[in-house]
């Protein structure tokens, strides 16, 4: 009997040292692209909330999934990266508004802003740096 | 007509030297060594400007945008040490010591001594520190590696996992600058 609550409670605990090494330490990033937008928005109207409120929009926005409607301006790319900037003022380090860039996977087929027509872009508002709205791990919905 | 040349030739002359660099997507990439584990991230969208004129070098940097290769590195990251939602930007505002050791109309590489503050997790700091311009073209490349003490910082590591975060760490930085065209 004795035998047999300590196999049980080591197998217990194996199962359970599996579980946090597998889900907790090394749990995998979410999949971005498949998470529910917490808010949809129009970009202006995003960029214009933080330029008037900053702390309260960062309060709001920030590490949430951002779905945007709008016309992009341009595509930058920077190594592997693909950036969709909206432009909405102009400061010290030139355009300024909302910036986002894709998921590798996601930005396949986007080459120039036309593949961005009426296309809505969803990703995670990693904040306001004074100059821009930055969502990271974007992809398109529609 | 000289007056007209020296006219032009001075306007030529305010521009070059009232130029301005700027990138949007440099990259800061920090790496602890500590006895039970390694742990890097990388920033890809760091802000940047440099005026050539006044030698002077800002940087903002948004903490959110650290990619850890663990999502639990990165909870932590955000949670409990760089509490991001409280102090969303890093940011640094400072001078080329030596401006002039910098020729923005001939190619090559420039060591410089950057001085200025740097403030991290809400408190500001004087550092000094050395970097490598390198001009091509109509772009300049910045690139620096300093350490960072997390204590200076109010960055507090806990007892349970002090041997998985190094007291200081690795900050490389790199930027490509682009001319800032208006």
């Amino acid at each position: 009997m004795v035998k047999k609550i300590i196999f049980i409670l080591i197998a217990v605990a194996v199962i359970t040292g599996i579980y946090v090494y597998k889900f907790v330490i090394n749990k995998e990033h979410p999949d971005f692209a498949e998470l529910k937008a917490d808010y949809s928005i129009e970009a202006r109207q995003l960029y214009n909330e933080f330029v008037e409120n900053a702390d309260a929009s960062a309060s709001k926005y920030n590490g949430k999934m951002i779905e945007l409607s709008g016309d992009v301006s341009s595509i930058e790319t920077s190594d592997s990266l693909l950036i969709a900037v909206y432009v909405f003022n102009e400061g010290m380090f030139g355009d300024e508004g909302l910036r986002c860039t894709f998921l590798k996977e996601s930005a396949g087929n986007i080459k120039d802003v036309a593949d961005l027509k009426n296309k809505k872009i969803k990703g995670f508002c990693s904040g306001f740096n004074d100059t821009d709205v930055i969502l990271e791990k974007c992809s398109l919905t529609n | 007509m000289k007056q007209l040349l020296l006219f032009g030739l001075l306007i030529i002359g305010y521009q070059a030297f009232a130029q301005k660099y700027v990138t949007k997507n440099g990259k800061i990439r920090f790496y602890s060594e500590a006895p039970a584990e390694n742990i890097e991230a990388i920033n890809n969208q760091v802000n940047c400007a440099l005026d050539a004129e006044t030698g002077n070098l800002v940087y903002k940097v948004l903490i959110k945008s650290f990619v850890f290769e663990k999502a639990l590195m990165q909870e932590h990251f955000n949670e409990n040490y760089m509490e991001s939602d409280k102090f969303p930007n890093a940011t640094f505002s400072g001078n080329l010591v030596d401006k002039a050791s910098i020729n923005y109309t001939k190619n090559g590489a420039y060591t410089c001594k950057i001085k200025g503050v740097m403030t991290i997790h809400g408190v500001s700091k004087d550092i000094e520190e050395e970097g490598t311009f390198t001009v091509e073209g109509k772009s300049v490349s910045g690139h620096s590696v300093f350490m960072v003490k997390l204590a200076d910082y109010n960055i507090k590591i806990p007892g349970t996992v002090v041997d998985n975060i190094s007291e200081t760490i690795e900050v490389t930085v790199d930027v490509k600058l682009d001319e800032l065209v208006k």
